[in-house]
């Protein structure tokens, strides 16, 4: 199976809105996602993402509005059974009366025309070594480890081929090491079948080891959408900044271009781009060194060192600022080890700096 | 959220339709003549309220209430009390054990309330087993039949099911933790169990003191072939004012005070507990707890074992005399009553009707609450507590009320003695039995079964016939077996709506029990025994083997 990006679907979201009995949880969701696309939907539990899902699978009706397209074509008036759109469940859904085989094979016989039985066992056995469980096809669902259940659940929803494949935190139930051999199987799977996948998960690694793009939800709408690069160097807010990795945030006050915070002490590098007002910054733990003077750098912070924690590659700096705020630096662990209780400054690049909210938000 | 919008049908137009057969059915053969029975009370020649004023000046009728009230809950008292540890004892073991102390109550569930009301007046009449005991051992004799304390033992032992289940699916789901972190805090075995356990088993309590005092307080049966004139209750006067005085708005009139005497036990417990709800729905499950228990209390189980198996097996002696009698020990013998069975045509035919009957109510009952059980998947808490209330409320009413009414319906359709009569009156008593253990089964199926068949592409149709219906089955059996066996012991309602031309199996048992003594009712009554021995020990191991 080569590499054919023409079997994904686009999928466009305009507008897309949810209420539960009026209240509303989910408003105005834009989307467009291409072709053979990884999407990620990434977000805490109650933002909205499984709800999207749902509707874009049409397990549930968009009664708040908006509109969905498949490849150019309106889903609103297509039955859920009708929309050629694979799932692959949180915790599976297998039918547990059915073997492995029986399991796969189920939405091929929902074709019309209905494929003829060579056809169908043919497929079935496509898929089954894809996802390398051809000694486990006579097994009931309840005789498979977590993992082999998972595989099949996977292996169900695409064995019809469908355009675009919705996945529900598929991997939550199983143990780290499992998940992360998954996710490599899942990366291998999409490239060979060329898929459109739109993922749902809560775990932000996850997230950024496997998509092309992530759609970051927040109380039932879109905060941000971006490659997971653009979110992580670049977030849009402070929600995603903190959500996304480890952040050091300062709140304070632009005035023509330099960012003051009342700590003594403190030394912020100029601002460009922010407005006169009160504007929150924000700087990744990695792109901060310790210093024990502080001297020379374009901003730096003086702190209590509070805890080092050794990890490896990294040392992992805990301080404490003047307001009591607590500070994180991750730095290379060849240097000599600040002690916990010594004052020390943190120190970063201009470069290094983002604005994470202004005006109201900040 | 209002559910009274029209927004509230459009959301809910699936729900709604698959309601739609079973409220139509209940409103227009159960609401609507109990309606119409409220209406014959006030419709009497003395005012709107002149049979009420009848029924209260007169010293018998008043007499009549107090003592019906008065059986019920001394009958409700020694379920309860009998009940209680053998429940407890069942919740303690596992595996076999479990199964037969299971097995038994449901034997005696299922072994038809006439088997076991000829069982008890053989037992209690004069020259019958207790009298000839009670004369061996010396004393004038103990002829228990017709007295009120005959009464009372013989409906003690046909409620114990009724008590048992409840007690024991409540106890099963008390998590044992609970007793080892109580344990471990330093409570005694008594603290525990009067501090955690008894309160934890409070819903099976009442939910099974509700079903036995409501099904004592209408019973008919054994008040009237084992209780007299003397000591008559309640549903006996109805009967008799319908039958034997002809007074419809007085026995109307004594039906209301019934029902309201009812409703009074029913309505205050219903909404604290799902009295409800936890009849029948768990007594198959397999989760013991094993353990070492007191050799007292295992005495016990054994003695409420030997209650109720016991009278079910005298009657089997009783079916082979040589001559037309009752004695015990019997005479002789001889295969002439079985050989009667098959060839009378009362006894053959009224056999053959009750299966006709049973079958056709199995399948309308069971297709009613299968309808009733989607429903049930598809709506909100607050409908689901309405559809639940509105299908299990005719096991709440007294049957001897069912029956009046029914039969008053009937008079107008001209629907009595007729097999559609028997059906349609029989599926309202069958229905809550077969929805419950259909709507438990439905209700843990998930519905992420439902949402993966369509979008692997199944339609609707596809979804219930290929993962829906194979995966309920279990339940939908077990429904099925209920409202048949609900359907072929019914008598109250039977007596009501059958006729000399028509009657039911268990209505033949009942009229030969008072007219004549005739031991073809003891072979009638023996191989009812072994059919419900044989269809119990195979559930049994059925669902034993399953388990594993």
């Amino acid at each position: 199976m080569a590499t054919e990006t023409a079997k994904g679907a686009a999928l466009e979201l305009h507008d897309l809105g949810k209420s539960y009995g009026g209240l509303k949880v989910l408003a105005g969701v834009n989307l467009n996602v291409l072709p053979g696309e990884f999407v990620t939907f990434l977000g805490p539990s109650g933002s909205g993402k499984t709800t999207t899902l749902n509707l874009i699978a049409g397990f549930a009706d968009p009664d708040a509005g908006g509109r969905m397209e498949l490849d150019g074509r309106s889903l609103a008036a297509v039955p859920a059974h009708k929309r050629d759109i694979g799932v692959v469940f949180q915790n599976y859904a297998l039918f547990p009366h059915k073997t492995v085989r029986e399991n796969i094979a189920f939405p091929l016989k929902q074709r019309r025309p209905r494929p003829d039985a060579a056809t169908i066992a043919r497929k079935v056995d496509r898929v089954l070594s894809l996802v390398h469980l051809e000694a486990f096809a006579d097994r009931r669902p309840d005789q498979l480890s977590g993992g082999q259940q998972q595989r099949v659940a996977l292996a169900r929803a695409v064995v019809f081929e469908p355009k675009l494949l919705l996945l529900d935190e598929p991997l939550g139930a199983l143990d780290k090491r499992l998940r992360e051999s998954l996710q490599l199987e899942l990366r291998r799977i999409h490239r060979e079948l060329g898929v459109t996948i739109i993922f749902v998960t809560h775990d932000q690694d996850e997230a950024l080891t496997l998509s092309d793009r992530i759609v970051v939800f927040r109380e039932g709408a879109v905060e941000q959408i971006g490659t997971p690069a653009e979110l992580y160097d670049t977030p849009g807010s402070e929600f995603v900044a903190t959500f996304l990795g480890d952040s050091n945030i300062f709140a304070g006050t632009a005035t023509a271009n330099t960012f003051t915070q009342d700590v003594e002490g403190a030394r912020f590098a100029a601002l460009s781009g922010a407005a006169d007002g009160p504007v929150k910054i924000m700087v990744r733990p990695e792109n901060v060194t310790v210093s024990a003077d502080g001297e020379g750098a374009a901003n730096a912070v003086p702190i209590t060192i509070a805890d080092v924690v050794y990890s490896g590659a990294t040392l992992r700096v805990e301080g404490i600022d003047a307001r009591g705020k607590q500070l994180i630096a991750r730095t290379r662990a060849d240097g000599i080890a600040p002690t916990v209780g010594a004052k020390a400054w943190f120190c970063w690049e201009a470069c290094a700096t983002r604005i994470v909210a202004t005006g109201n938000a900040a | 959220m209002s559910s009274g919008s029209p927004n509230f049908i459009s959301r809910n137009r699936g729900m709604l339709m698959l309601m739609a057969p079973i409220v139509a059915f209940l409103a227009l053969f159960f609401a609507w003549p109990v309606v119409l029975v409220l209406g014959n009370s006030f419709g009497g020649d003395g005012g709107p309220i002149g049979e009420y004023i009848e029924f209260f000046t007169s010293n018998t009728y008043v007499r009549i209430v107090f003592r019906t009230i008065f059986v019920a809950l001394l009958v409700t008292a020694l379920c309860l009390l009998i009940g209680y540890p053998y429940a407890y004892l069942m919740v303690r073991t596992k595996g076999k054990m479990l199964a037969f102390l299971t097995g038994v109550v449901l034997l005696s569930f299922f072994t038809s309330v006439m088997v076991r009301s000829f069982a008890w007046i053989v037992m209690l009449q004069r020259n019958g087993i207790i009298d000839r005991i009670a004369q061996w051992l010396g004393f004038d004799g103990l002829v228990l039949r017709g007295s009120t304390t005959g009464v009372t033992i013989a409906m003690v032992q046909v409620m114990l099911p009724f008590m048992i289940f409840p007690l024991y699916s409540a106890m099963a789901g008390i998590d044992t933790r609970l007793e080892r972190a109580s344990t471990s805090l330093g409570a005694t075995k008594w603290t525990t169990f009067r501090d955690i356990w008894f309160p934890l088993s409070m819903p099976g309590v009442i939910g099974g003191s509700v079903i036995v005092f409501v099904t004592s307080l209408g019973f008919y049966v054994i008040p009237g072939l084992v209780g007299s004139p003397s000591n008559q209750l309640l549903s006996h006067l109805i009967y008799s004012l319908i039958n034997t005085v002809l007074n419809v708005p007085l026995a109307s009139a004594a039906s209301v005070v019934m029902l309201l005497i009812a409703l009074l036990v029913v309505l205050p417990t219903m909404m604290r507990y799902d009295v409800t709800g936890s009849t029948t729905s768990r007594f198959a499950s397999d989760e013991g707890r094993g353990g070492k228990q007191s050799i007292w209390l295992w005495i016990f189980g054994a003695l409420v074992i030997a209650l109720l198996l016991v009278p079910g097996l005298v009657v089997i002696p009783l079916s082979f005399p040589e001559n037309r009698s009752f004695a015990f020990p019997p005479q002789g013998f001889s295969w002439q009553w079985y050989a009667n069975f098959f060839s009378s045509r009362q006894w053959w035919g009224a056999f053959i009707t009750s299966i006709q009957v049973a079958v056709l109510v199995t399948f309308t009952s069971t297709v009613l609450a299968v309808f009733a059980g989607l429903a049930l998947r598809r709506s909100s808490t607050r409908v689901r507590t309405v559809i639940r209330a509105l299908v299990l409320t005719p096991r709440i009413v007294p049957g001897v009320i069912i029956a009046l009414a029914v039969y008053g319906l009937f008079l107008d359709w001209r629907l009595n003695i007729t097999i559609t009569g028997f059906v349609i009156a029989h599926t309202i008593m069958a229905l809550p039995f077969a929805f419950i253990p259909i709507a438990a089964t439905l209700e843990q199926f998930d519905t992420r079964f439902e949402q993966a068949a369509a979008s692997l592409g199944a339609s609707r149709l596809t979804t219930f016939f290929q993962i829906i219906l194979p995966l309920i089955s279990t339940g939908m059996m077990t429904g099925a077996l209920f409202a048949f066996v609900i359907s072929f012991d019914e008598v109250v309602v039977s007596l009501f709506v059958g006729g000399v031309g028509m009657r039911t199996l268990p209505v033949q048992m009942y009229n030969s029990i008072a007219n004549d003594i005739d031991p073809t009712i003891a072979a009638a009554s023996t191989m009812l025994l072994l059919l419900t021995a044989f269809i119990v020990i195979a559930s049994t191991i059925f669902t034993q083997r399953r388990a594993r």
